[in-house]
């Protein structure tokens, strides 16, 4: 088997926090705190998470934006952690990354040509030549050629990010790392954006990773998933066995939060337990098990113990001491992970695909 | 993509960009105060650009006496009277505003470019490169300009020349400021990272992307800061350690005028006036730009 | 045949043929553009659609936060038998401070960073909905036995939202509270004068996922004990379906269909809703979700006739040259849509499985859409 386009390897990203007159380091903010995980060339990898889970700063990590403090980041066998400027130089033109706000995103005071012809002047395209590859460009995000000389504040939302999608396409990168693209975007341009880099992936055989907080974007979307909580992977598997059997308690409250629109989904979520209590900040990780604060299972172990990543069943793997047979005794209400066998059925026979 | 259709679509692109200018425009416009301002500045300069033409004795701005036409009051022949040596004091005026003019164009042509670098610089490296810069800046900006004006040009000959000097070495530090705050929230903007990530060099990134987005700020401030230009000449002239007689500066007429107030009135008044009419100008063409700018930032 | 009459049983609040225009440098934008709503009594009532709708200038219209100029309001809105629109600022003041509450959308920014939680709360149980209070008796109020007790109503109420340690936050600022109990204190604040209406504004938009759940699940438990009436604005049609009795489908500044959540959902039928049900992704897998081409109608220049035919798969020359009557098709249920005439066939009304297909299909060169 070839080797995946991307490693992460128990990636870490302190924030110091400083105190005081002269302004020691007393704290740190574990944004991220031992991530793991690899993406084949062609797939994608859906990373999801809610605030202070870390997921932003593991892209910004990866691209070079900020620096590791610990761990490595591997593209394409070479490790790329904390890039020299010369590396990072050669990886522009091959990881590419597309932000959450479609505004922010683009220079306010420069038209669309002149914003996308950036990357482009980079890779070394004459000047004459710009504007036909600009062209290029917007059409294929099925854009026409009028938007070449228009400013930012005269798109819409969905358009903006049309052209952020072409800006990062303009070096023919490999992987994109795409931040919350359709956070900021309306359901029905929401689907249509999706669509469009599902096209644009099978065209160009882009790897992808795709961070979002909204896990039902991803279900048709990713090869695989990994739940991320305070800055730590909770639960990676192939993204069909996290959605239909979630092991972790966090995972399972996720996907039970989620509000649905048809009975059918309704019935495949997990049962749904409202979690206890806030989500704690980053600079002031639990004991234990990060979870254990909100989990409606916890036990004394949970915040005694760190619990390990382990693969369970051969498919996934969870951070969970449920998991654990060493804690076997300490859980006496174990979630029913078969819940979501009933609801295996119900899937069968509603849809064609398996 | 043909020759034909690559115009057809500038056509009408540059139709919608004439839209916007004219968008602006109406807006600027339905401001009373903007279009005074704007209305004011335009006749001043062209006045002044036009002096020697306009003036009904323009060879009185220089050396000239004539001392059987002294103090005169306001009359037909000199509509704002003359001076306590024969000259008349509207066509003084006039050169006057040419000397302010300059006074504006020198100190803030030298001052807002060096100001306006530093502070990209310093906003956008940060570290100790801001540190030095703007520490600099802070200790420039602890001395009143009018007194290190007065203290230059005391030690140095009581020039115009030195006067402008004097304000322009101390004029860089505000755009500095105003700049450096700027980008330094900017340098975190998304767009400055995709701009990074898209392979652009760091000169592309200030001067293109983020110096593009400091000049409605910078150019309200320059306008407005004209004024004061205007008004630390004018004090220094009024000392006498700025424009020197006989040259027509505004201030120095006021100066010159105030031995004969109050029954011939009319020099110090009229020269005052002319300094008044110039910085309101100034200053309500550049309110008019910050709301014109305001209210496009906030769309 | 055409819906005229409030949809609502026993109703609480009536807007009728509401109409907002804004002026503007470029002309008058007709933004809504002829609504009807109705609320009726402990009823659950959601306002759903996306981005520039109008669902948020209806809300602020019905409780005047609209500065006129430049906006200009014209219709009937009705709240227990009173007209609001002919009232006076002061009496409406009166009338809002004392039976509507809104919880306002954006926990962040809504409460005053300079005082503590305790302070405004308070002030909010005493002042509220007397707007006329003079300086003397704000002094007496403020500094009497009065304070206490509304001091014990605001803890109270703070339990009764579940806001953890209330004791305590009554005592800290809303930067030392999260975005869940910043949420809880902005929904206690509203309940604390016993409104009869409640309107919730994109609660939970900016919240995370599983907060987001606990505060719907805390806004359910507190309708039913209050006995409210509520409004909700929202573009998550998953959120209006686990909380509304009934719906209302907002697009392009009109109503396009309004339905009991339960027939709404199980049979979408004006293109648009069945477009954006189409377009929320599936948590079971299967199809891809589709999205709607094209974009929303530009106020300044509305289309003739169906404010959605641009955009419709279906539409016919007819769309686009009239509005579309509203014609009801069951109990509380209505949809604007040609399709929807008694004189047109079941089989020629659209299932969203078709809508879905139409939508599907590969869009052409953008001129304009999304």
């Amino acid at each position: 088997m070839s080797e995946p386009l991307l490693e992460v390897d128990d990636l870490e990203k302190y924030f110091p926090v400083k105190s005081g007159i002269i302004k020691r380091t007393s704290d740190h903010v574990k944004a991220v705190d031992g991530v793991s995980f690899d993406i084949a060339r062609g797939e994608t990898l859906a990373l999801i998470g809610e605030s202070g889970s870390g997921k932003s700063t593991v892209a910004r990590t990866i691209i070079g934006l900020t620096g590791a403090t610990g761990g490595t980041v591997r593209f394409d066998g070479e490790d790329i952690t904390n890039a020299t400027d010369e590396q990072l130089a050669r990886l522009r033109s091959r990881v590419q990354m597309v932000f959450q706000d479609p505004t922010s995103s683009l220079n306010p005071r420069r038209t669309i040509g002149k914003s996308l012809a950036v990357p482009l002047k980079a890779r070394g395209v004459a000047t004459s030549d710009l504007r036909e590859h600009v062209v290029e460009l917007l059409e294929r995000v099925e854009l026409n050629d009028e938007y070449w000389n228009k400013y930012p504040h005269e798109l819409s939302g969905g358009q903006k990010q049309r052209v952020n999608i072409a800006r990062a396409l303009a070096v023919e990168p490999e992987l994109l790392l795409l931040d919350e693209p359709t956070s900021a975007l309306d359901v029905s341009v929401q689907a249509k954006i999706i669509a469009l880099l599902e096209e644009l992936q099978a065209e160009f055989g882009l790897t992808y990773l795709f961070i979002t907080h909204d896990l039902s974007l991803v279900r048709n979307f990713a090869d695989e998933t990994a739940v991320m909580y305070l800055g730590e992977i909770q639960e990676r598997g192939p993204t069909e066995e996290v959605f239909q059997r979630p092991r972790h308690p966090y995972s399972r409250a996720l996907l039970s939060a989620i509000p649905v629109t048809t009975d059918e989904e309704e019935a495949y979520k997990p049962r749904h337990e409202p979690l206890r209590g806030e989500i704690p900040s980053p600079r002031d990780v639990p004991t234990g098990c990060r979870f254990h604060t909100r989990c409606p299972y916890a036990t004394d172990a949970c915040s005694a113990d760190e619990p390990q990543f382990v693969a369970v069943d051969a498919g996934p793997s969870v951070r969970c001491h449920i998991y654990d047979e060493a804690y076997a005794d300490a859980f006496d209400d174990v979630p029913e992970v078969a819940v979501a066998a009933v609801a295996d059925e119900t899937v069968a026979s509603n849809t064609n695909e398996p | 993509m043909s020759a034909e259709s690559a115009s057809v679509l500038d056509r009408v692109v540059s139709a919608e960009r004439r839209e916007l200018w004219q968008r602006s425009w109406k807006r600027f416009t339905s401001r009373p105060m903007s279009v005074v301002g704007l209305g004011i500045i335009v006749a001043i300069v062209l006045l002044a650009v036009f002096a020697p033409v306009v003036a009904p004795y323009p060879e009185h701005a220089g050396k000239f006496t004539d001392f059987s036409n002294t103090l005169q009051p306001p009359s037909l022949d000199h509509p704002l009277g003359t001076d306590h040596v024969g000259r008349d004091v509207l066509s003084r005026i006039l050169f006057g505003y040419r000397l302010s003019l300059m006074l504006v164009g020198v100190v803030l042509g030298f001052g807002v470019p060096v100001g306006v670098l530093l502070g990209l610089v310093a906003g956008y490296y940060g570290g100790w490169v801001e540190t030095i810069i703007m520490r600099a800046t802070d200790t420039a900006l602890a001395l009143p300009p009018l007194v290190m004006a007065l203290a230059i040009t005391s030690a140095l000959e009581p020039t115009l020349t030195n006067a402008m000097i004097a304000i322009a070495a101390l004029w860089w530090t505000w755009h500095a400021r105003l700049v450096q705050s700027i980008v330094a929230s900017e340098r975190s903007e998304e767009y400055v990272q995709a701009a990074k990530l898209a392979g652009a060099s760091t000169p592309h990134i200030l001067f293109r992307e983020i110096l593009p987005n400091t000049l409605s700020p910078i150019l309200v401030k320059v306008t407005l800061d004209a004024g004061f230009v205007i008004l630390i000449g004018a004090g220094l002239s009024f000392i006498g350690v700025g424009v020197q007689p006989p040259q027509p500066g505004l201030g120095t007429m006021v100066s010159q005028g105030t031995s004969y107030l109050p029954d011939s009135w009319w020099v110090s008044v009229f020269s005052g006036l002319a300094i008044f009419v110039l910085v309101m100008g100034f200053n309500m063409l550049g309110d008019g730009l910050r709301d014109l700018f305001d209210v496009e930032v906030n769309r | 045949m055409r819906l005229d009459e409030p949809v609502a049983e026993n109703p609480l609040l009536t807007v009728e043929d509401l109409e907002v225009g804004f002026e503007s440098f470029d002309g008058l934008a007709e933004v809504i553009d002829g609504v009807n709503l109705s609320i009726g009594k402990g009823e659950v009532v959601t306002i759903a659609g996306e981005t520039g709708c109008g669902k948020s200038v209806t809300m602020k219209s019905i409780l005047r936060l609209l500065n006129q100029p430049p906006a200009r309001v014209s219709g009937e809105i009705t709240f227990d038998g009173t007209e609001l629109l002919s009232l006076s600022d002061r009496e409406f003041e009166r009338v809002k401070g004392q039976r509507m509450s809104l919880v306002f959308q954006d926990p962040m920014s809504s409460l005053n960073p300079t005082f503590t939680i305790g302070e405004q709360l308070t002030d909010t149980a005493q002042f509220g909905g007397d707007s006329d209070t003079g300086v003397v008796e704000f002094f007496r109020r403020r500094f009497s036995g009065e304070r206490d007790e509304a001091h014990e109503r605001v803890l109270e109420m703070l339990r009764e939202v579940q806001m953890p340690d209330p004791e305590n936050i009554m005592d800290s600022y809303p930067t030392q509270l999260s975005g869940g109990m910043r949420q809880r204190a902005l929904i206690a604040q509203a309940l604390l004068n016993e409104p009869d209406l409640l309107i919730a504004d994109e609660i939970g938009t900016a919240l995370d996922v599983t907060i987001h759940d606990q505060i719907l699940d805390l806004l359910k438990d507190l309708i039913e004990n209050h006995d409210l009436s509520v409004l909700m604005i929202t573009h998550n049609l998953g959120v209006a379906r686990q909380v509304s009795d009934r719906v209302y489908v907002m697009y392009g500044g009109r109503i396009v269909e309004t339905a009991p959540t339960d027939e709404l959902f199980e049979n979408p039928k004006h293109p648009y809703t069945q477009g954006l049900i189409a377009s929320i992704p599936r948590l079971t897998g299967g199809e891809m979700a589709t999205g709607i081409d094209g974009s929303i109608p530009e106020y300044l220049d509305p289309p003739p006739g169906c404010r959605f035919a641009p955009r419709c798969p279906y539409a016919t020359a007819e769309c686009e040259e009239a509005r579309p009557e509203m014609y009801e098709r069951g109990p509380q249920t209505g949809v604007e849509c040609v399709l929807y005439d008694e004189a047109v066939p079941a089989s020629e009304q659209p299932t969203v499985e078709e809508t879905r297909s139409h939508m599907t299909r590969r869009p052409s060169k953008q001129t304009g859409g999304d």
